[in-house]
């Protein structure tokens, strides 16, 4: 297993194209707008190697039967499933942001039993492949971007209608030696500091859309790829210290566009190659799995939230306040609540033909759901206790300058006792995990909320429902 | 001075701790040590331990670890060996049952 020091200098020798703010990246790996994102990354394999969390962050291969990293493995029972939870809980309460890794998990699980589902109607080998390539995952340990999301173009035509075919990851050549893809990717967490990229179909597919039943890996560095990374809120304070909030760690994930132009893949590293009739079950398995972990990364987010309005509160004098306890009691409430649900949803985990486990899918989606609602409801509350200062608080300059620094040093004290910096920086953190970019992750990520719907209204059982009524009501007998 | 005792020593993970673990630990530690007793405590599983103490966060006590095989102290949120014990007497209670066990 790689640490945090080796994974930060592979991706040094890496030739990850990159380009932020206008500007091609000569060394990501120390720049400030990607730095904090590899740093929060580096946590998933430092405390692999960390005594307090090993249990967590590792775990025997089924395939070799040595330790690795969990972030590489394939799920053989609900308790592995109920272990993901607890370890990304763990480490974002390290963090307090996102450290990309699931996503890459997510997909090499989701490919992993689909492949095998594939095999079985059509004969194909593409799960010997997989099984191949999660083992050299497991002995590189790598770092894997999940790419499913496409750009889309016109959101009411299916990809072979599009103006543009490459709104559509698809492909556009087939020889000998692998196949010629071309598209892009959007949002991709956690894309420039990974070591491949996983690509998926995004939507369930037809047969007049086969080319675009398309999955594969390719290095993160192969010719043809490269990463626009994206903007996010108040990001020009990556270039200031307290002011950043969670200086170390950033907030959300990293995310970029990635351009796929005509990028060559060996047939040794393709898992999906026309077989539309499977893209829906990959989407909808990975979607599951991600889904899952909100609960727990965000349940660890949601922690350190709780914890710093618990702080805050403290150094504005109001913790005794029954209103300030009640709300503090309301986030530790919505943090357990989605906690339950990713928790819940592992221990009724199932098992697939291919012998990994796959989540309940009803629950799954219920605890994202939540997400989409339940974060948004401990941000605003932590704004709520935290006071306007939250946003009006002037730059770490004014506190750090020779003439109006003392101002700030006497007005922006709290309580006696406690120094005015560390109510700054208090401050500051909660801002930057509560205000703007991470909002719309809680939203969007792992899907849009209408998308949960979609699955619990198919996932609802309305049938079953329906009749225990009408038994009740006397409509129908038991032998109906 | 007791004979040097080998000591598997296991953590849970922390995911929701009440208790924090390495916190806990490093008490015990501290505390072998002023009391002349030798613990040597090593990885969970590495050969020839006499005795594996396990440190959960919570009574959950969800880490892994062989079923039956050496003598096991558990310490898992306020709690030692299933009963309730509380934050400041942990460390203390831990190093007696560590004693009483070898």
């Amino acid at each position: 297993m790689r640490t945090d020091l080796e994974y930060i200098d592979s991706l040094r020798r890496l030739n990850t194209v990159i380009y932020a703010s206008g500007e091609k990246l000569d060394n990501f790996a120390d720049h400030p707008l990607i730095r904090p994102h590899i740093n929060a990354a580096a946590m998933t394999y430092k405390m692999a190697h960390d005594p307090e969390f090993e249990d967590l962050l590792t775990v025997k291969s089924h395939l070799t039967g040595r330790k690795i990293n969990r972030f590489t493995h394939i799920h053989q029972g609900p308790e592995d499933l109920v272990k993901k939870v607890k370890m990304l809980r763990a480490i974002s309460q390290q963090t307090g942001s996102c450290y990309q890794r699931c996503v890459g998990f997510d997909g090499i699980n989701a490919l992993y039993s689909t492949t095998y589902d594939i095999d079985q109607q059509y004969g194909s080998d593409y799960h010997r492949r997989m099984k191949n390539y999660v083992e050299h995952l497991q002995e590189t340990d790598n770092m894997v971007v999940g790419a499913m999301t496409d750009p889309k173009g016109d959101r009411g035509l299916k990809p072979g209608q599009q103006d543009d075919p490459d709104m559509y990851v698809h492909v556009i050549e087939k020889n000998d030696e692998g196949i010629v893809i071309r598209g892009a990717k959007t949002h991709q967490t956690g894309a420039v500091n990974s070591h491949e990229i996983l690509i998926m179909p995004t939507v369930a597919l037809t047969e007049e859309d086969k080319n675009y039943a398309l999955a594969c890996a390719v290095p993160i560095d192969a010719p043809g790829v490269l990463h626009i990374f994206g903007r996010q809120v108040n990001d020009s304070r990556k270039f200031d210290q307290i002011d950043q909030g969670n200086a170390c760690f950033g907030v959300v994930g990293g995310e970029a566009l990635t351009i796929l132009e005509d990028v060559f893949v060996p047939w040794e590293r393709v898992f999906m190659c026309g077989e539309y009739d499977f893209a829906g079950t990959l989407v909808e398995r990975f979607a599951c799995y991600h889904r899952q972990n909100y609960g727990g990364c965000k349940g660890g987010v949601s922690d350190v939230i709780v914890g710093a309005s618990t702080a805050i509160a403290k150094m504005n004098g109001v913790e005794r306040a029954s209103h300030i306890k009640d709300k503090i009691v309301e986030m530790i409430h919505l943090t357990e609540t989605v906690y339950c649900c990713s928790i819940a949803c592992s221990s009724q985990g199932r098992s697939t033909p291919s012998g990994a486990y796959g989540v309940d899918p009803l629950l799954a989606n219920v605890g994202k759901l939540n997400i989409t609602r339940f974060i948004y409801e401990i941000c605003r509350i932590s704004h709520d206790i935290a006071g306007g200062l939250l946003a009006t608080l002037p730059s770490e300059k004014d506190f750090k300058h020779p003439e109006i620094g003392p101002y700030m040093e006497k007005y922006i004290k709290g309580v006696s006792g406690t120094p005015s910096e560390e109510r700054y920086r208090i401050l500051r953190l909660l801002e930057n995990m509560t205000a703007g970019t991470a909002l719309v992750e809680s939203m969007h990520g792992a899907g849009s909320p209408q998308a949960q719907r979609v699955m619990i209204l198919r996932q609802g059982n309305l049938a079953h429902k329906e009749k225990l009524a009408r038994k009740m009501a006397g409509i129908e007998s038991e032998s109906d | 001075m007791t004979s040097l005792i080998k000591v598997g020593l296991k953590f849970c993970g922390s995911c929701n701790p009440h208790i924090q673990v390495g916190q806990i630990y490093r008490e015990i530690k501290e505390k072998a040590l002023r009391a002349g007793l030798d613990l040597r405590f090593r990885p969970w599983d590495e050969p020839g331990c006499d005795l594996l103490l396990v440190i959960s966060g919570c009574p959950a006590d969800c880490a892994e670890r062989p079923v039956h095989t050496i003598r096991e102290v558990i310490v898992a949120g306020e709690t030692l060996n299933r009963k309730p014990c509380s934050r400041e007497r942990l460390a203390k209670e831990t190093l007696t049952s560590i004693e009483s066990k070898l």
